[in-house]
């Protein structure tokens, strides 16, 4: 057990992880920053007589197969990595989430028939699915965060199903419901304040998953349009001249990998955070 | 006497570099002989026991001496208690069901362990494991079964004969009783009275219940916060306690202040019902499950029923089906005089409202994350009050209840078992209630406590004329409550009368083993003579 279980709220003892977390996210995060900071040259503009630059003069990381700026590409891209995918574990957050306590609380053949849906939506493969969105919507960022949100939202109906189950059976859900209450006091009274904590908890781990699946998403062609720099995207183009230019596949890369082992960091602390064992024992 | 087989001098227990859990205590304990250690939770008795089978928790040492057949336990490295523990010193659970392998049949575990203390094959070690059965008041048929298809009576006597098959002479049994119903305690606490006879075993038999170990004893001594107050034979001890605390304990156990007879009203009863009949649904094609059949319940207002028989009998499932929470159905069903809907949907009605429950576990029936005045609050929540009119009638309820305001911004961990329970019950008075269920809801308290809360609930019977539904196993308390007694054995009641006149004169014949298995706390030194104890 880590001194963080047994701080105090609101005073968070900061552990070496979580510094180590929190360090890693703003390393990855510091080319956006200098970006609007400073500003940038155009991420799209090729110069030809500059392919495959090692860094140097002009071009901090160098630049890539077309000439084009790999710090302007990686910071452009940023945002686009880190929206797509914080918005499929957003989405898949509600979904998962709200239709899941949706149909927990209607009971019977709704909630059978949404959980075997759900079960359908975990066996297929996230790839599968963001093919099929990017048939039926087209390529970009939207269909890519659809994908995320449908592939992921099974794991936060489970855990609204589990937490649903073991509060409802709980001998203070009988007491609420002797007074009276009805089936939507008892879930917000006893079922939400008690799934609030595994639900962050569960975000914060889907986060960096769905960072990652984007960037797959992205190599593998079927995320963001070609001409918007998502660090997937980077990673792909430039790794068929990993020979010639093996900056261009590493900072993207290297910027992949700080973000999302960070977000994980800190993930693992908000899990420690919201332990069911560790909650008892906070004031 | 023959020489004492384990002398404890000076042992305590603690974390290092702490204040010690288990403050020097000694005790010496013969062959046949059996020290009951008695104490509230958190005494320090099961630590006690645990230094003994050289299993603290990680972390917790012991120092002091505790000599067995001239060995020093306390000093005792990790290689010799592997041929000491299961051969010369057993311990027998509190819960059989975690004790026992529910993947394997009670005869392989049985053989299994006979295996690894004696070298037996084939047919010797089936008759060794036959023979230890029956020992223990087995069928060696039964030896074929998983744990989970024995009653729990059963569970625990297998339990025994795992701990038996080292062939110990010191044997550790840790609330061994408790998680059994009065009838199967009865039993056990027979057997194992019986086993350290004819074994010749010594037995360190740890309970919270005074009376259960007053019955099994030759020696009791009295833990409180890892002090032990006064050990001495147990005839001694129930007749002259010494020590304040002991005497309370002794007190608690017996003479419990009769409640005033129930004067007449000329009002509707607070509770009547006939052909009360409660049905569980497994599944969509299953058969439904009748838990209680054709019930009739009449309660005065202001008065008594108590409803007694073994676990499973279907006294829960009476409560819950009162208060809405099982599936029933009723030919009459009338509270105060007026009709009361059954079911849970007919709980907003205000007469519903009129009834309810206080359960077994304070523990689970207040949420943990609510203060108590939020937990107050919900027994008001259909009634929309503004908050100083909620904040002064959840402070009016706390103080009926003996608790002040300042407990009102507390958590449910801040607070003692007698003060949740207590807490659960200003919860249900705040509904405005002229019945009250009180469901086994003394059985998760200490024995003072339980005095507490029954004067508590004697006072509100007095001061509201608030009737009471009072649902428990323990006969000493239902004598003490008077009014009705309603016995029910698999989910029809076999027995009704005056609660005097049942429990003095059973008629029926699992009335008369229930108040045969009732342990009265007796002054008489009957406990030091072989047992005579009822073999149900």
């Amino acid at each position: 057990m880590s001194g963080a279980i047994l701080s105090r709220p609101g005073r968070v003892a900061l552990s070496p992880r979580l510094l180590a977390g929190i360090l890693l996210v703003l390393l990855a995060l510091v080319p956006a920053a200098l970006r609007l900071l400073l500003g940038g040259v155009d991420p799209l503009e090729q110069d030809l007589m500059a392919l495959n630059l090692p860094p140097g003069d002009g071009h901090p990381l160098g630049t890539d197969h077309l000439g084009r700026d790999v710090l302007a590409r990686l910071s452009a891209g940023t945002a686009l990595t880190l929206g797509t995918g914080a918005g499929g574990a957003l989405l898949a957050a509600g979904l998962g989430g709200a239709l899941g306590l949706l149909a927990l609380s209607l009971g019977g053949v709704v909630r059978g028939v949404a959980f075997a849906a759900f079960d359908l939506l975990r066996v297929l493969p996230g790839v599968l699915l963001a093919l099929l969105t990017a048939v039926a919507l087209g390529q970009g960022g939207g269909p890519v965060m659809l994908a995320l949100g449908l592939s992921f939202a099974p794991l936060f109906a489970e855990v609204a199903r589990a937490t649903h189950e073991r509060e409802m059976a709980a001998d203070y859900v009988a007491a609420a419901r002797v007074f009276g209450l009805g089936r939507l006091a008892v879930l917000a009274r006893h079922v939400l304040p008690n799934l609030a904590g595994p639900m962050v908890t569960l975000f914060a781990i889907v986060l960096p998953r769905c960072i990652v699946t984007e960037s797959v998403l992205s190599f593998l062609g079927l995320g963001v349009s070609p001409d918007q720099p998502s660090w997937g995207r980077m990673i792909a183009d430039a790794s068929g001249y990993a020979e010639d230019a093996p900056h261009a596949v590493l900072a993207p890369m290297l910027a992949l990998s700080a973000l999302t082992l960070g977000l994980s960091l800190l993930g693992e602390h908000a899990r420690r955070r919201f332990d069911p064992l560790a909650r008892e024992r906070r004031p | 006497m023959s020489p004492p087989l384990l002398h404890v001098s000076a042992l305590s227990i603690g974390f290092p570099g702490a204040a010690p859990l288990v403050q020097p205590l000694g005790f010496s304990l013969a062959r046949g002989e059996v020290l009951g250690l008695v104490g509230e939770s958190g005494s320090g008795k099961s630590l006690t026991a645990s230094a003994l089978i050289g299993l603290l928790p990680e972390g917790m040492a012991a120092t002091g001496l505790a000599v067995f057949e001239g060995r020093d336990l306390i000093s005792l490295p990790a290689r010799d208690w592997r041929r000491l523990r299961g051969r010369r010193i057993a311990m027998v659970f509190q819960d059989p069901m975690a004790a026992l392998n529910p993947f394997m049949t009670i005869d392989a575990q049985l053989h299994e362990a006979l295996r690894t203390h004696r070298p037996l094959r084939g047919a010797a070690l089936a008759t060794a494991g036959a023979s230890l059965l029956r020992e223990v008041g087995l069928d060696p048929a039964l030896g074929a079964r998983h744990p989970h298809t024995l009653s729990g009576g059963q569970q625990q006597r297998a339990v025994i004969a795992l701990a038996l098959s080292g062939d110990p002479c010191l044997l550790l049994a840790d609330e061994p009783t408790t998680a059994l119903d009065t009838l199967v305690q009865a039993q056990i606490l027979s057997l194992l009275r019986q086993l350290t006879q004819q074994r010749g075993l010594a037995m360190l038999f740890i309970s919270h219940d005074l009376a259960v170990v007053a019955r099994v004893a030759d020696q009791v001594g009295i833990l409180r916060r890892g002090e032990l107050l006064e050990i001495g034979p147990t005839a001694d001890m129930l007749s002259a306690p010494k020590h304040a605390y002991s005497q309370a304990l002794v007190a608690a156990c017996r003479d419990l202040t009769a409640w005033e007879a129930h004067k007449p009203v000329a009002a509707p009863p607070a509770l009547r019902v006939r052909g009360l009949s409660v049905t569980y649904r497994a599944g969509l094609l299953r058969q439904p499950r009748a838990a209680v059949h054709d019930v009739a319940l009449e309660i005065p207002r202001g008065g008594v029923l108590s409803l007694v028989g073994a676990s499973g009998g279907g006294k829960s499932s009476i409560a819950r089906a009162l208060v809405g929470l099982a599936e029933a159905q009723a030919s009459v069903a009338e509270v105060d005089g007026a009709a009361l809907p059954l079911g849970i949907a007919g709980r907003r009605q205000q007469v519903a409202q009129k009834i309810q429950i206080v359960f077994q576990n304070p523990n689970a029936s207040l949420n943990p994350r609510a203060s108590v005045a939020q937990v107050l609050a919900e027994a008001l929540a259909r009634h929309g009050l503004p908050r100083p009119e909620r904040d002064r009638r959840a402070a009016a309820a706390l103080e009926e209840v003996g608790l002040g305001a300042e407990h009102l911004p507390r958590r449910p961990h801040e607070l003692s078992g007698g003060q949740k329970q207590r807490v659960a019950i200003a919860r249900a008075l705040l509904a405005g209630p002229s019945l009250l269920i009180c469901d086994e809801i003394l059985s998760a308290l200490d024995a003072t406590v339980q005095r507490q809360i029954l004067a508590l609930l004697r006072r509100l019977r007095q001061e509201r004329g608030l009737a009471l539904l009072f649902i428990g196993h323990d006969l000493k308390v239902v004598r003490s409550l008077g009014g009705d007694v309603a016995v029910i054995e698999a989910g029809r009641i076999v027995e009704q009368g005056p609660a005097e006149t049942v429990l003095a004169a059973p008629r029926h014949a699992f009335t008369q083993r229930l108040v045969a298995a009732a342990l009265p706390v007796a002054a008489a030194p009957a406990v030091a003579s072989p047992p005579t104890l009822a073999h149900a």
